[in-house]
């Protein structure tokens, strides 16, 4: 039933055959190359049977042609008979002698037209047989008329004539019309022939073509709807893939190049699916890394940036929910002194819980936390519903927890604390959420230390704070407390001196002066002291105040001068007038001065010291140059370090401390200021004290 | 009339080095071992001069000052205090209290009469 109606349906036809030929294994060009054939040899044979017909229409042509010429040749016979007839008629009429020979002559020439007559149709051949004996009579008649004549026997010939010549040329009259009428009807029966025959070519010239136009658009539709058809559901399947729908399989009958496109159009789409679904997957674990990474930033940041411990573990503990998938969270630290788990921060508990876990005291030996605890590694009971519990799960599992996955908080061998996230729905965390949590423990540890290292950090810093402020009390009673002693010694030393009590033997005074000398040294010891360390606890302050420089110098010359002269040094001052009052501690700034013109004085043997104050460039520059043994440059930057001299005998023998120019610096610094020198050995040194004319603001020691 | 100078000095020592120097000069002395006794003692006999330590016991050099130049009867009476080189800001806050000059401790006894003279002449 379906099969004839199939053959019934053109349409199917073509369908079978499109298939058809789409299932031929062969490629293209040859299923084109035979479709191209076909229609050439359809062609070739149209051309031959057109060559056949032509040939017949020649064949009939020649028949007509002989047949023209045979109807003018027996037209010729009839006309001379005629002729002849007539003429032999006027010839016996006049009994002319010579007209006879003529005649005789002529049908004797008649009789040769006659015998060369070759292509005689079979049908004539009876009457032409019929007009020769006729002729032959004729000619006889003729001939014996003719001889009558001659004979003079005219009656006779006369009478021959009618008796014998007449009938005769009536009959030979009646032969050839006969012969002409026959040829005559055999034209109309060829002519008829040929037209009969041209109609049967025509048709099948007609035939063929239209034959070989049907075949060639049949092959044509065919072949082009076997190409066309694949190409469609290829370009169909192929806008599909480019929508993203890589699940279809596009169905190709064709076994040739195209059946090949469409198989690889489906592997491609095969691949293409995987690739696209492995690209999804990747993406998907992408996203989910980077929301890790945010989310591990976020923890980093908060470890970082916020010491306040139960923020950081709050912040932890809920990226640790949210990125678990869990329901919710707990971070326990473990209190080394009780031995104990405590809760520090949770997400998504209720307050109720919360409050009920903050009293439980979870020990060791608790089958989760403290498993976790004492086996190093992560712990995960994926239903709390099955098996034993531990008191704290008890209540986890009312709460409507039924998995719980236990991390614990690890520094190297020691247990620090546990995170533990946990979801109301039983079964195992992957490994990814495992690996995940860990990372998260190490953040959380990292900020339980920090916390401790900053709690301690705190303690030491309130220790040394209460350390430095011992100190400085210590340093200010130690202070008092030697100078107390100390000032009696001076005092009484030096009213032993001025003879207060009394005029002194001369080695006693000179005692008694050693005894002054190393009292004051040892008071310039501790006054360098108090003064560095102050410096350095960043307690001395500079008492701003407009001052003289002049006023700086002309003191600080006085206070030298005694002893200048006594070495025999000259003392120079240049001090410009109209400078500038300054702004800054002038008790200090003496200090300053007077310790390096002290040091110029002190180590200088012969010579002079120049001291030269000048004010440039917002600066007062104060000079002290003297001619002493000078300061090798590699020295040049220890002498301003503490306890330094550039020969430690120089100390013994100069006295000093080795203090003053590291406080000199330092007091010079406070003020914004600078000093420097310039030394050669064997050339004296220059000390420059560069200070701001006026100090600004709140100085303290840095 | 012999110059009268009060001195409030908690050390013995030191009050023997003052008691030796003023003994060489034309200046009467007065003594007093702490702050109360020496505002009673600038009370009662009204010195010409106060030599004032600071760190003194019951109440301070500082206190002892305020105390005396809050006193119109004594307020004219020059204070010199005694501060202590150790303490910065001393000299300041002697000042503010109502002190009149300092001399720094330890102090060379020739320069605290050098002072001494140049108040009371």
């Amino acid at each position: 039933m379906t099969f004839s109606a199939s053959w019934t349906n053109p349409s199917n036809i073509t369908n079978r055959l499109v298939g058809w030929v789409a299932r031929l294994p062969a490629r293209v060009q040859t299923k084109l190359l035979i479709a191209f054939l076909s229609i050439v040899g359809l062609l070739i044979v149209l051309g031959a049977v057109g060559l056949q017909v032509l040939s017949g229409v020649n064949d009939q042509t020649n028949e007509l042609i002989k047949l023209q010429r045979r109807i003018a040749a027996y037209r010729q016979v009839q006309h001379d008979t005629t002729t002849q007839l007539y003429g032999i008629s006027t010839a016996l009429l006049l009994q002319d002698d010579r007209m006879l020979d003529t005649e005789l002559r002529q049908l004797n020439q008649f009789g040769y037209d006659l015998d060369r007559m070759e292509f005689v149709a079979q049908a004539e051949v009876e009457v032409l047989g019929q007009v020769r004996q006729e002729y032959e009579r004729l000619t006889a008649g003729v001939t014996h008329v003719t001889e009558l004549v001659r004979a003079g026997r005219t009656e006779e010939a006369r009478k021959v004539q009618l008796d014998g010549i007449i009938p005769s040329a009536d009959r030979l009259e009646r032969l050839t019309n006969q012969l002409v009428n026959i040829a005559e009807a055999d034209m109309v029966a060829a002519i008829e022939t040929t037209e009969g025959a041209y109609g049967t070519s025509r048709l099948i010239v007609v035939s063929f073509a239209v034959g070989s136009i049907l075949l060639a658009l049949a092959l044509g539709y065919i072949i082009s709807s076997s190409l066309v058809e694949p190409v469609k559901k290829i370009e169909a399947r192929l806008s599909q893939i480019a929508a993203g729908d890589f699940a279809q399989q596009v169905v190709v009958a064709n076994r040739d190049e195209l059946g090949a496109l469409a198989s690889n159009v489906n592997q491609t789409s095969e691949r293409l699916g995987r690739l696209y679904q492995e690209v999804q997957a990747r993406t998907a674990e992408l996203a989910r890394l980077v929301g890790e990474l945010e989310a591990l930033g976020e923890v980093s940041k908060a470890v970082n940036s916020t010491l306040d411990l139960h923020t950081v573990l709050k912040t932890i503990v809920a990226k640790a929910v949210q990125l678990s998938d869990t329901d919710a969270g707990t971070i326990y630290v473990f209190s080394g002194t009780r031995q104990q788990f405590r809760l520090r921060a949770t997400f998504g508990m209720s307050d109720e819980l919360i409050a009920v876990m903050s009293d439980q005291a979870i020990g060791l030996n608790e089958m989760g936390i403290g498993a976790a605890a004492e086996h190093c590694a992560p712990v995960q009971i994926s239903d709390l519903a099955a098996g034993t519990r531990s008191h704290v799960q008890k209540i986890m599992l009312d709460a409507g927890y039924r998995s719980i996955l236990i991390i614990p908080l690890l520094r190297p061998k020691k247990i620090v604390g546990a995170l533990v996230v946990r979801r109301r729905e039983p079964g195992e965390f992957d490994e990814q959420v495992v690996h995940l949590l860990e990372t998260f423990a190490a953040q959380s540890v990292l900020a339980i230390q920090n916390a401790k290292l900053f709690r301690e950090i705190e303690e030491k810093g309130r220790e040394l704070e209460a350390a430095s402020r011992h100190k400085s009390q210590f340093l200010a009673n130690m202070s008092h407390e030697l100078r107390t002693p100390l000032n009696s010694v001076l005092g009484f030393t030096e009213l032993l001196v001025d003879g207060i009590y009394g005029e002194l033997p001369d080695r006693a005074k000179t005692t008694v002066a050693r005894v002054q000398a190393n009292g004051r040294h040892l008071l310039g010891l501790i006054n360098d002291v108090l003064d560095l360390s102050k410096i350095e606890a960043g307690q001395l302050s500079l008492s701003l105040e407009d001052y003289s420089v002049g006023q700086v110098v002309r003191s600080t010359v006085a206070a030298i001068e005694p002893l200048a002269r006594a070495k025999g040094l000259t003392l120079a001052t240049t001090i410009p007038e109209n400078l500038p009052i300054g702004r800054g501690d002038e008790r200090r700034l003496t200090q300053v001065l007077l310790n390096l013109a002290g040091n110029a004085v002190k180590f200088t043997e012969t010579g002079a010291i120049d001291i030269l104050a000048g004010a440039t460039d917002g600066h007062f520059e104060i000079t002290v140059r003297d001619t002493g043994p000078g300061i090798a440059s590699a020295n040049h930057a220890l002498i301003f370090e503490e306890f330094q001299q550039v020969d430690s005998s120089s100390t013994k023998q100069k006295g000093g401390t080795g203090l003053g120019l590291a406080i000199s610096k330092r007091i010079a610094e406070m003020h914004g200021g600078t000093i420097d020198v310039e030394s050669v050995i064997g050339s004296g040194s220059t000390f420059r004290l560069r200070i701001p004319i006026r100090v600004q603001g709140d100085v303290r020691a840095a | 009339m012999s110059k009268r100078i009060l001195m409030v000095e908690d050390t013995e020592d030191n009050r023997q080095i003052i008691r030796d120097l003023i003994a060489t000069t034309e200046y009467e002395l007065i003594e007093a071992a702490d702050g109360a006794a020496g505002v009673a003692a600038a009370g009662a006999h009204r010195p010409d001069l106060i030599l004032m330590d600071i760190q003194l016991p019951v109440i301070d050099g500082y206190e002892a000052a305020r105390r005396i130049k809050a006193d119109p009867a004594l307020r004219h009476i020059p204070i010199i205090a005694v501060t202590s080189y150790a303490l910065s800001g001393d000299e300041a806050k002697a000042l503010a209290a109502g002190c009149d000059g300092y001399v720094a401790k330890p102090f060379s006894p020739r320069q605290l009469l050098a002072e001494i003279r140049q108040f009371l002449s």
